[in-house]
C-alpha cells in the first residue's frame, strides 16, 4: 500500500513539475509596453503589443541550438533578412533589464506597396535565443521608435 | 415638334459615346502580391506591359511600377494571379477634367494675349520696344508652362500607373531563399510574418 501512495504521490509531483514547463517551460516575458502599446495579456509562449495605429511587438524564445554566441545568431539573422530584400538601416546594442546585452537592427523593406520598418533584437543565452521582433510602416513605426528602445531596456524573463 | 425631339435625340446618341471617350480621370493601381517565385512576377509583370503598349517606370527584385494604356490596365489582376496571389488591392482614380478644363481657357486666353502683344510689338515705337519684348517673353513662358501641365495630366489620363509590390508566399519551397536557410525559426523572421494576422501568433 505504501509502495502505490508513494508511486502515486510521485506521479503528482512529476505532474506538477511538467505541466507548468508545457507552457514553454514557464517562460514568462517582463517588458514594459510603450505608450500607446495594448499588451495581449493571455499570450503565455511569447510576448505580443500592438498600437492603435498597427505597430507591432513580439517577443519570443527559441533554443540556442547549434549554440551559438550573439554575435553569430546576429549574422545568421541579417543574412537571412538580407536574401530577402531587408535593408539594414540601422544597429545598436542594447541592454536587457537582467543585464542581457543585445543587438538591435533596424531594416527597411517594401511591403504590401508601402515603406515598413522591421527590427529585431536578439539576447542570447547558453540555452535560449531571445527575439524581440518589432514593426510597421515607415511613418508609424518613427513616431513609436524612441518608446521601443526603451522599453527593450525593460526586457528580461522570469 | 417631332423634328426638335428627333434633333435632341439625335445629338444625345451621338454625343453620349464621346463623352464616355473623353476620360477625365487618372487612374493608380496598387497591388500586394505573394508569388512562389519573385523572378517569374517580375518578368511577367515586365512582359505584360511590353506586350500591351506600356512600359516599365521601375522594377525591383520586390517592386515593379508600370505604366499602361488606361483601356487595357483592367488586364492587370490575371497577370498577377497567373504568378501568384492578390494579398491587397487599391484603385485610386481622380477626376481632372477640372483642372484641365481650367488649363485649356487659360491657354486660350495667354494665347490671344500673345497675339495682341506682337500686334503691339508690330507698330510699338523704339522706347516701347523693350518693354514689349519682355511681355512678351513673360507670356511665352506662362504659354509654355500650361502646356507643359496640360501634356503631363493628358499623360496621367491615358497612362494609368499600376504599383505591385511583391512578397514571398508564406510557406513558399520554391523560393531561393528558403533552401539557403539552415534554421527553421529564423524563416519566421520578417514583416510579413509579423504584419500577417496569423503569422505573428
Amino acid at each position: 500500500m505504501r509502495t502505490v501512495i508513494a508511486a502515486l504521490s510521485g506521479i503528482v509531483l512529476l505532474s506538477l513539475c511538467i505541466i507548468p514547463g508545457c507552457r514553454t517551460a514557464g517562460v514568462k516575458y517582463r517588458m514594459d509596453a510603450p505608450v500607446g502599446f495594448a499588451v495581449y495579456t493571455e499570450d503565455a509562449a511569447s510576448y505580443r503589443a500592438i498600437s492603435a495605429d498597427g505597430v507591432r511587438i513580439r517577443a519570443r524564445r527559441v533554443e540556442n541550438n547549434p549554440p551559438g554566441d550573439a554575435a553569430m545568431w546576429g549574422q545568421a539573422v541579417e543574412a537571412h533578412l538580407k536574401n530577402r530584400g531587408y535593408h539594414r538601416i540601422a544597429e545598436q546594442q542594447v541592454t536587457a533589464r537582467n543585464g542581457w546585452s543585445g543587438s538591435f537592427t533596424e531594416y527597411a523593406y517594401w511591403y504590401n506597396a508601402e515603406e515598413h520598418r522591421y527590427a529585431v533584437t536578439i539576447f542570447v543565452t547558453a540555452d535560449h535565443i531571445y527575439l524581440v521582433e518589432a514593426g510597421g510602416t515607415a511613418e508609424r513605426y518613427a513616431r513609436k521608435r524612441e518608446g521601443i528602445i526603451k522599453s527593450l531596456g525593460q526586457f528580461g524573463v522570469e | 415638334m417631332k423634328r426638335t425631339i428627333a434633333i435632341i435625340a439625335l445629338c444625345i446618341f451621338c454625343g453620349f459615346p464621346a463623352l464616355a471617350a473623353d476620360g477625365t480621370f487618372t487612374q493608380e493601381y496598387f497591388y500586394g502580391m505573394f508569388a512562389a517565385e519573385r523572378e517569374k512576377a517580375v518578368a511577367r509583370l515586365r512582359s505584360f506591359a511590353a506586350e500591351n503598349n506600356g512600359y516599365v517606370k521601375f522594377y525591383s527584385s520586390t517592386k515593379v511600377v508600370l505604366r499602361m494604356p488606361a483601356e487595357r490596365v483592367q488586364r492587370i489582376r490575371e497577370v498577377i494571379l497567373d504568378t501568384g496571389y492578390i494579398g491587397d488591392e487599391r484603385i485610386q482614380r481622380t477626376d481632372v477634367g477640372e483642372s484641365l478644363l481650367d488649363l485649356r481657357t487659360r491657354l486660350k486666353t495667354k494665347e490671344s494675349l500673345l497675339a495682341s502683344l506682337y500686334k503691339i510689338f508690330e507698330d510699338a515705337q523704339v522706347q516701347q520696344t523693350l518693354e514689349v519684348e519682355k511681355e512678351l517673353g513673360k507670356v511665352v513662358m506662362e504659354i509654355e508652362n500650361i502646356k507643359g501641365r496640360i501634356a503631363y495630366l493628358e499623360d496621367r489620363i491615358s497612362l494609368a500607373e499600376v504599383t505591385v509590390s511583391i512578397n514571398i508566399q508564406p510557406g513558399s519551397k520554391k523560393g531561393a531563399v528558403s533552401g539557403r536557410t539552415r534554421w527553421e525559426w529564423i524563416k519566421s523572421l520578417g514583416i510579413e510574418r509579423l504584419m500577417s494576422s496569423g503569422g505573428w501568433r
